[in-house]
């Protein structure tokens, strides 16, 4: 079943009277389940693929299909219900609204949603067991400058989960982040995919994109590539043998994608 | 470079910086033309009495004859003329008119205020002045020279006519010849307007026409204080003295339209300095990037500041000049009722003044805003590196959770805002506090000059209307007998009962100018007697009402000229005795400047000194009876009468101040409002810029353009709330303190004002609110131009 569909997308910008077309005819489909990762050089169009596809900036033409549902004809206030329930956004930066707690910028689009079938109680509950799974409800009346910037993108991926999405966006998710806390933030992402969340996310990290199942290569604002890698976790097996085949598969796939990306002129 | 910087930023923030423009231009406006106002007036009334050449001391008499003069003038006479501090003085002949001796060209009588002094233009002793300033000179005969005031409510012009007639044959008709200025009756507040005639036909009005007599003493004194002691010690009947103090007192309520206007302008320049500090302060942290920058590559410190400093001193230079420009007209509109009334010199040296104030602002303006730079001082290059955060302010911020909270996100959002960050919007609430205040006073003042209970602050009790004739009181005055007065009003509730109009009671008031003395301090005040009252229905603030003929209650005017107090007895001369009488009660009173002794109804006053009187006052009987129907009836019946509502009444004591008021409040309510569009449009247009970074993630996490709105238009309303709520908690004792003080002046201490909830506590507050909030809607509609990118905008 297909989670995102996008046909035809372009997307220019007029600036000093100079039309930039920064995305071109772009088509691909995202199937439910799977965690793509977009890559490509520095204006290669990659961030401006995933707003446009996300519903958080409108494109020139074309459509995007999410969900059955094409939010390229939907208007403003449509668009921010889609953005609300059907879609969770993480940012590189840990962008989160500083006159409130950890916990309650997590719950905020869970207060917002007018969804009928929870209670405010279920949220917070919901909330709860969110941070928990994400390993950081010992943070969540703390203020949200006094936290580690892994704490705040992980409650930073809570708050884009509140609404339970079908299809989560990511822009460099871990690229304000140290190497411990970017692993951290993958694993997550991983557990989430794992566990049915569609993905899809914007990097340039090497090791982030060998964490997804296919990857789209972008250059000049369209899409000259993509290698498919597969699911990178497997449920069967126990955790200590998970791991070391994960290590193992992990390099794996890096190798193979560092080689694609070298034939795609990265 | 600093011109190209200061360019680019003025481009920027294009309207936030027109706003405060608008700021100081109209601050600049609204105090050059209300300080000027307020110095003409207070000025000009000193100016007019001056240049009108009018004595330290006036006494206005009435009785006897040009050809048998009083035996009271001849005393009055012969004091002046024996005593050692009278410099000089002089004497001149009057005739009293009333309404009913008056025939217009339409066949009406001429409406004025009450009884009208007649003189001759040739009068020594005080200078009068036509509409264009000029001194009135010469006024040919068969012409006649009438106040401003009488000409408005008859609306008369020059060229009309009038005629005057009196019972025993006389007629003679009179061409108006125009208006003039009068500094001695001129101001509404002394009850009487004159009319001028040339001497010729004065001669002939006062040989044939029969009209009653009196006099006015112009004197100049060597010592006025030690005149004005003997002086009360004498005991003469008149109808008025006064000082020249007392008469300029009379234009008190000419300056409360500009003290109003002068309070308006100075909450505006206090409004237009915080906005000022409120955007500096924001755009120092707005430009902490470029300030930051600029320190990093050695730029000192005074160096940036001079720059910031240079912006504001363009936008205050600009707004201060086109102010000063409009102040020039607007100061005249504002001034132009005053004007009328007044002789006000025009040699530029108001426009000076203006122009002083002008560049004062300028000056303020600039230093306020170089004083607000100093946060500059501690920026460093390192706020440029880290967004504007130096790693040192890590203080929770947000008071409120929203788990567990039952309302909607948008509402906690904007409370939990406001309450983290109170100083913040201070300047919006105290935008919306001072608002109400300036509104709260003129209505307040308005009501409680429109209210029935003010007669009591007259000295007098209430009653449903007044039956006002002119012509019986004086014919009473000059009877000099208590019985005629009683008779009057018998026959007038005879008269009204066989008509249908069923009085329960009619009474009236009787006033003497009396010597009152305790020990060696004496004064001599206007004093009343009730007749068919009751002594316990009037109001008293302090001790009870006088019961029997040697009980009196005094003002505490008058008990504090002469150092009384309640169970004090103190001496009154009452024809030619000396009589002795105890305080039993003050009470405060309007008339006269707040003199008044009241006397009970037994008290044996010598009644051929009668002062002067009210007019009847008629309390109905309690079936429901239009008063409109029953001035019409009255008409018919008694067609020489003036029937007055207790609201006319009032007016008319109190020289139409309620109307200018009125007018006045309308004019504060529109600037109470454009200021608080001014200071939420302003405050909106920054947290545009300052919070989009928070508005893209609200977008991103999926609020609506219009939950943003929501957002922030709750917060706008819920500062507003509190700001209104504390200005109407706190706008009676603002009007106490401002109007309160005018009421004082003029002899009421103690005012209780009027307040009429509906209007001051819900409808203009609620019209100031719901304009206010309407302009931070339409303002931030420019929410829907905010990407989801703006989000990296975020400090």
């Amino acid at each position: 079943m297909q989670a995102l569909q996008v046909k035809d997308l372009c997307k220019t910008y007029i600036i000093n009277k100079r039309q930039n077309n920064v995305l071109v005819n772009v088509n691909f489909t995202i199937e439910q389940g799977e965690m793509i990762a977009v890559m490509g050089p520095s204006g290669s169009g990659k961030s401006t693929l995933l707003y446009s596809v996300s519903g958080m900036d409108r494109p020139t033409a074309g459509q995007v299909i999410l969900g059955g549902k094409e939010i390229t004809k939907l208007n403003e206030k449509e668009l921010a219900k889609v953005r609300l329930n059907e879609m969770g956004f993480i940012f590189q930066q840990m962008h989160m609204l500083k006159n409130l707690t950890v916990m309650d910028n997590i719950l905020l689009p869970g207060y917002q949603s007018r969804k009928k079938d929870r209670t405010r109680k279920e949220i917070d509950t919901y909330g709860t067991s969110l941070m928990h799974k994400l390993g950081i409800s010992e943070i969540a009346a703390n203020d949200i400058t006094e936290v580690s910037g892994g704490q705040l993108q992980r409650a930073c991926i809570c708050r884009s989960l509140i609404n339970c999405p079908q299809i989560l966006f990511a822009d460099e998710p871990t690229g304000a982040l140290n190497r411990g806390a970017s692993e951290e933030v993958m694993r997550v992402l991983n557990r989430l995919n794992q566990e049915g969340t569609t993905i899809m996310l914007v990097t340039h990290d090497l090791k982030v994109a060998a964490k997804c199942s296919r990857i789209l290569y972008i250059v000049d604002g369209n899409i000259k590539g993509e290698l498919a890698l597969g699911c990178l976790l497997s449920q069967k097996k126990d955790d200590r043998e998970q791991t070391t085949d994960i290590e193992r598969l992990l390099r794996e796939r890096e190798r193979k994608l560092n080689q694609w990306l070298v034939e795609m002129g990265w | 470079m600093n011109i190209r910087i200061l360019k680019k930023d003025l481009k920027r923030k294009k309207s936030i910086n027109l706003i405060l423009l608008l700021f100081i231009f109209l601050s600049a406006t609204f105090i050059a033309s209300s300080l000027n106002n307020f110095s003409v007036i207070q000025n000009g009334v000193d100016e007019f009495i001056e240049q009108s050449e009018l004595a330290d001391f006036l006494i206005l008499t009435m009785g006897g004859s040009f050809d048998e003069l009083s035996e009271n003038d001849q005393n009055i006479e012969s004091f002046l003329k024996d005593h050692a501090q009278v410099k000089s003085f002089t004497m001149n002949d009057q005739l009293y008119l009333t309404s009913n001796q008056t025939e217009l060209r339409s066949g009406k009588h001429l409406e004025m205020a009450s009884t009208m002094v007649l003189s001759s233009l040739q009068m020594q002793g005080q200078k009068f002045f036509t509409e264009n300033n000029q001194e009135l000179t010469k006024i040919e005969e068969g012409k006649m020279y009438l106040g401003r005031q009488t000409m408005l409510e008859n609306n008369l012009e020059a060229g009309d006519k009038l005629t005057i007639f009196t019972e025993n044959g006389f007629r003679k008709t009179f061409t108006i010849a125009g208006s003039f200025k009068d500094a001695f009756l001129g101001s509404e507040m002394m009850g009487s307007e004159r009319l001028l005639v040339s001497e010729a036909d004065y001669q002939k009005l006062q040989q044939e026409s029969g009209l009653p007599y009196g006099r006015t003493y112009s004197i100049s004194c060597n010592d006025l204080e030690k005149f004005q002691e003997s002086y009360h010690n004498q005991g003469f009947h008149v109808l008025f003295a006064a000082d020249q103090s007392l008469i300029k007192m009379t234009y008190i309520m000419e300056m409360v339209v500009a003290a109003v206007i002068l309070g308006v302008s100075i909450c505006l320049i206090a409004i237009a300095l915080v906005m000022l500090k409120f955007t500096i302060v924001f755009t120092v942290n707005e430009d902490y990037k470029e300030i930051g920058i600029m320190k990093a590559i050695g730029i000192k410190d005074c160096a940036v500041r001079r720059l910031y400093t240079t912006k504001y001193f363009v936008l205050a230079a600009v707004g201060s000049l086109f102010g000063f420009a409009t102040s020039i007209p607007f100061g005249k509109i504002l001034i132009a009722q005053v004007t009328e009334k007044l002789v006000i010199k025009e040699d530029g040296t108001g426009l000076c003044f203006q122009f002083a104030v002008s560049m004062a602002i300028m000056v303020l303006v600039t230093l306020s805003g170089y004083h607000s730079t100093r946060r500059m001082k501690k920026m460093t290059p390192m706020d440029a590196i880290r967004r504007g955060n130096n790693g040192e302010r890590f203080h929770r911020k947000g008071l409120f959770r929203l788990q567990g909270s039952h309302i909607s996100a948008t509402t906690f959002l904007a409370c939990n805002d406001v309450v983290s960050e109170l100083r913040k919007y201070l300047v919006l609430a105290v935008t919306g506090m001072l608002g109400v205040w300036l509104i709260a006073m003129p209505v307040n003042t308005i009501n409680t000059l429109r209210s029935d209970g003010l007669l009591e602050w007259f000295g007098t009790q209430k009653c449903d209307f007044f039956i006002v004739d002119e012509e019986k009181i004086s014919e009473l005055i000059l009877s000099g007998e208590k019985q005629k007065f009683y008779d009057y009003l018998e026959d007038t509730k005879q008269l009204l009962r066989e008509h249908e109009i069923l009085a329960n009671k009619v009474y009236t008031e009787v006033f003497f100018r009396l010597k009152i003395r305790k020990g060696d301090q004496s004064y001599q005040s206007l004093s009343l007697q009730g007749l068919n009252t009751r002594m316990e229905d009037y109001v008293y603030d302090e001790g009870v009402a006088p019961v029997y003929e040697n009980e009196i209650a005094v003002t505490h005017i008058v008990a504090e000229k002469i150092g009384a107090s309640v169970g004090d007895t103190i001496y009154i001369t009452n024809g030619d005795k000396e009589e002795p009488y105890v305080i039993t009660a003050m009470y405060q009173s309007m008339n006269n400047m707040g003199e008044g002794i009241r006397f009970t109804e037994q008290a044996k006053l010598d009644y051929t000194a009668t002062a002067g009187g009210f007019g009847i006052q008629v309390r109905l009987g309690d079936q429901d009876q239009d008063f409109e129907q029953i001035r019409d009836s009255i008409k018919k019946i008694m067609p020489q009468v003036k029937v007055q509502s207790v609201q006319e009444f009032i007016d008319h004591m109190v020289g139409g101040v309620s109307e200018q008021l009125d007018a006045l409040k309308i004019m504060i309510l529109v600037i109470v409002i454009c200021i608080n569009i001014l200071v939420v449009v302003l405050m909106q247009k920054m947290f545009l810029i300052r919070e989009q970074g928070e508005m893209g993630i609200l977008k991103a996490i999926g609020f609506s353009n219009q939950s943003i709105i929501a957002w922030q238009t709750k917060r706008i309303m819920l500062v507003l709330f509190l700001g209104i709520a504390a200005g109407t908690l706190t706008g009676s004792g603002f009007s106490k303190i401002t109007a309160g003080k005018v009421f004082q002046m003029v002899g009421a201490s103690e005012i209780t004002f009027v307040i009429n909830p509906l209007e001051v506590y819900l409808i203009y507050p609620l019209a100031v609110f719901i304009v206010t909030v309407f302009a931070c809607m339409v303002t931030m509609q420019k929410v829907r131009k905010i990407s989801v990118q703006q989000i990296n905008e975020m400090d």
